[in-house]
């Protein structure tokens, strides 16, 4: 047993995050003075309620991944199985965590799963669940919130199982993904070896694919684009005392003949007013925040990337300070308590003043849009104020989500909208002014919203107006913008590609693949050559069809309407049948990608690419042998490039088979090397001096 | 002879027989005649080597293939 104060029997509750394993315990604890316990470094916390004892355990998000089952680098690979992420050479850190479970596991007389309430939650719990306690269900809390009143409702309306429609759905998207990833990630990389003799790693995942099929195909239309002439008149009138620019009544003219005799017909440069119109309108509402919309705004308006906004909103979420981010929900419904919300932010000075306003009026239904989402509503705020230790950043979208809530509680806005027309020689100007009336909800969502009044002057009908000038000039239409992440984010949502909670890291998956690059997004001739390879040969793989296909699937199982195992079965067949396609035009492929990529061999000079190097960022780290001694090392490809001249070197045991991974140290960002002799295969760092290589004692 | 007519003349990349350019070289040249079309419209007279001209002086809204198909039409064409 690990330490005196903990004895059997007990209630293991597992948590997602150490974070959330201790508001969770805080609120479960009668006393709300739960006893933290240290455990091999990890903090657990002993509750007591009801006469129980339930110990709170944290994972640290997943602690299990899926691993192949038979020998490497030969597709397709279609067995594997679940084993500690540690035990692959991944998350080190994961390691403790697993170690806390096992050592709890004798005591244990039941278990009650707390994870976040969604598909991968599910997915998190159940795991531990199988692998370290030997069982196949659970009890369930599901909470949206981690304030005390959400925890110990959740706690008393507790589900006796799993949610297994969410399980299964997280499994097939473990599963389909690993299939897909090994098994193309495999043939790609072989075909180019087969051509080039050089080993280097060809990934491509299921969503990534594409993903970057769209990147691709936005830049082929930027680099065929041929600009277009029109014209447009511009003009300007003295009104009121004042020169205001005034719109010809089209937009866009299309030839130069009819641009000229437009400028011709109207150089008498006088005027009259034909039409003076004004209307009253109505200024909508925006639906509460779901995750990509939060992530859209907060890149508008802090520059921040969807990742980013993320992490920040996950955190916050663990304060307790606003409700479980990664939600489609647009709803905001009455039993989450909005007056009770609205009271305690009344008492954060900030927004004390617009809060007193809304409790005033007594209308506690928000503005809702039509999302939904099958575990959580809209991301809303708690009630409980930031830290003082929060960032400038965690400020900032608190803000964000604070005004946004407060702005679904009021109504829409007015405007007058006012429109004079003005006629010259038949030819129709207008000039457009607006005031706004109401403020509506943008009085509680500034800054993040303003209006921008255009005064209208005082004119009557069959007024006489002289223009300063009516002319006409060229203009050219514009290539299509590069995507930027916020804007492929939308675009991955639209095409139904990938989860709200994936979708940003499988664009900085792109970058760090060095597949995209730039804050416009530009391919790489890497990113461009396998889609154009794929696109020719396997435009299945691409295309945002089966991804979308295999996103209705994980629903409608979720919804417990279709079954795990036959689907797998299915998409194991489909998937045999192609990469059978695939083996057949390997050399095809090798050759495409080798062309493309100016790597054709050249006197059978081997060569196995590691990663990028890290000093100077420019050449790839490869191995090489020394002539003489016969050694291997590794060192930069620079070397040799005058304007470079890498001195990078690492060196490596001299035994051995030696292969690339895709993983990178996460203590030095160098890469990982699968190291293979016959006693063992290791997974390390190319770095001696890599803290991953002290002994473990120290890890805090 | 015979062997240099497979390649691009753009790119040296591998071609089609019957094309002049490779696949998106050839593409690049389509979007280049579908611009004259429009550029014809909107001047009412304008010559193809015009039309080229003027296209070279607008640089940076060009498209990157199209630009090459421009370049080699101008200057290595006979
Ligand atoms: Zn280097
Ligand atoms: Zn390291
Ligand atoms: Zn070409």
């Amino acid at each position: 047993m690990p330490t005196s104060k903990i004895t059997p029997p007990y209630i293991i509750g597992i948590a997602e995050k150490p974070q959330a394993a201790n508001r969770l315990a805080w609120a479960i604890d009668e006393q709300n003075k739960p006893e933290k316990v240290d455990i091999k470094g990890v903090s657990v916390y002993l509750c007591k309620r009801n006469k129980k004892k339930i110990i709170i355990v944290p994972a640290i998000g997943h602690l299990f991944t899926l691993s192949q089952i038979g020998e490497n680098w030969l597709y397709p690979a279609l067995d594997f199985r679940w084993i500690p992420t540690y035990k692959e050479g991944k998350s080190k850190r994961t390691k403790k965590y697993v170690e806390v479970f096992q050592s709890l596991r004798n005591g244990t007389k039941d278990i009650i799963i707390m994870t976040d309430y969604d598909r991968e939650g599910e997915v998190i719990g159940y795991l531990i669940l199988k692998y370290v306690f030997g069982k196949e269900n659970a009890k369930r809390m599901k909470f949206s919130t981690l304030t005390k009143r959400d925890i110990n409702k959740a706690f008393d309306a507790m589900e006796k199982s799993l949610d297994i429609g969410f399980l299964n759905a997280g499994l097939l998207r473990h599963y389909v993904d690993w299939l897909y990833g090994i098994n193309f990630t495999t043939a790609l990389s072989n075909a180019y070896k087969r051509i080039t003799g050089k080993f280097k790693l060809l990934s491509i995942g299921r969503v990534q694919g594409p993903t970057l099929f769209f990147i691709v195909e936005r830049e082929e239309k930027i680099n065929l684009f041929v600009p277009i002439p029109y014209w447009k008149i511009s003009a300007e009138v003295k009104m009121g005392g004042n020169n205001l620019s005034v719109s010809y009544f089209k937009d866009k003219i299309d030839t130069l003949a009819e641009a000229q005799k437009i400028s011709s017909e109207c150089s008498s440069l006088e005027g009259t007013i034909t039409d003076i119109k004004s209307e009253e309108k109505p200024i909508y509402n925006q639906p509460p925040f779901n995750l990509s919309e939060l992530q859209r705004q907060a890149y508008w308006f802090f520059k921040f990337s969807p990742s980013k906004t993320l992490k920040i909103a996950e955190k916050l979420y663990l304060k307790g300070i606003i409700s479980y981010p990664r939600t489609d929900s647009q709803k905001l419904p009455m039993t989450l308590g909005h007056k009770n919300i609205l009271s305690k932010l009344s008492q954060i000075s900030q927004y004390h003043e617009l809060t007193e306003e809304i409790l005033e009026k007594k209308k506690f239904k928000p503005f809702e849009g039509k999302k939904t989402d099958a575990a959580h509503p809209a991301i809303h705020p708690t009630g409980l104020p930031l830290d003082s230790q929060s960032t400038k950043d965690e400020r900032n979208l608190f803000d964000l989500i604070v005004k946004k809530y407060l702005s679904v509680f009021a109504g829409p806005g007015k405007k007058i909208e006012k429109r004079i027309e003005i006629s010259v020689n038949k030819h129709i100007f207008y000039f457009k002014g607006q005031e706004l009336i109401e403020e509506g909800w943008m009085r509680y969502y500034k800054p993040y919203v303003s209006f921008e009044e255009k005064a209208t002057p005082n004119v009557e009908l069959n007024d006489k107006v002289i223009f300063n000038f009516i002319k006409h000039e060229k203009h050219f239409t514009k290539p299509p913008n590069r995507f930027n992440e916020s804007t492929l984010l939308k675009k991955m949502e639209d095409e139904k590609l990938g989860t709200k909670a994936t979708r940003a890291d499988i664009i900085t998956t792109l970058y760090t693949r060095e597949y995209i690059e730039g804050i416009e997004i530009k391919p790489t001739l890497l990113g461009e050559s396998i889609i154009r390879v794929l696109l020719k040969n396997f435009p299945l793989i691409i295309t945002p069809t089966m991804t979308r296909n295999l996103e209705e699937m994980m629903d409608k199982i979720q919804e417990e309407k279709r079954e795990l195992k036959s689907e797998l079965i299915s998409i194991q067949q489909e998937l045999t049948e192609t990469l059978k396609g695939f083996h057949e035009k390997e050399e095809v492929i090798g050759y495409e990608l080798a062309t493309d990529l100016h790597s054709m061999p050249n006197n059978n000079e081997q060569t196995t690419v590691l990663g990028k190097c890290p000093v100077c960022k420019k050449g790839e780290l490869i191995i090489v042998k020394n002539k003489k001694t016969k050694k291997r090392f590794i060192a930069c490809s620079a070397f040799r490039n005058p304007k470079i001249q890498c001195k990078a070197t690492f060196p490596l045991p001299q035994y051995g088979n030696i292969y690339p991974t895709e993983e990178i140290c996460e203590y030095d960002n160098l890469p990982m090397i699968k190291i293979e002799n016959k006693k063992k295969t290791i997974i390390s760092c190319i770095s001696m001096d890599c803290p991953s290589k002290k002994s473990d004692k120290n890890e805090k | 002879m015979k062997n240099s007519i497979k390649h691009c003349p753009i790119c040296k990349k591998e071609k089609n027989g019957e094309n002049t350019f490779c696949e998106i070289h050839e593409k690049a040249k389509k979007s280049l005649l579908e611009g004259y079309e429009l550029w014809l419209k909107a001047y009412g007279i304008l010559s193809w080597e015009a039309y080229l001209k003027e296209l070279s002086a607008l640089d940076e809204r060009v498209g990157k293939t199209v630009k090459e198909v421009i370049d080699y039409e101008r200057f290595f064409k006979k």
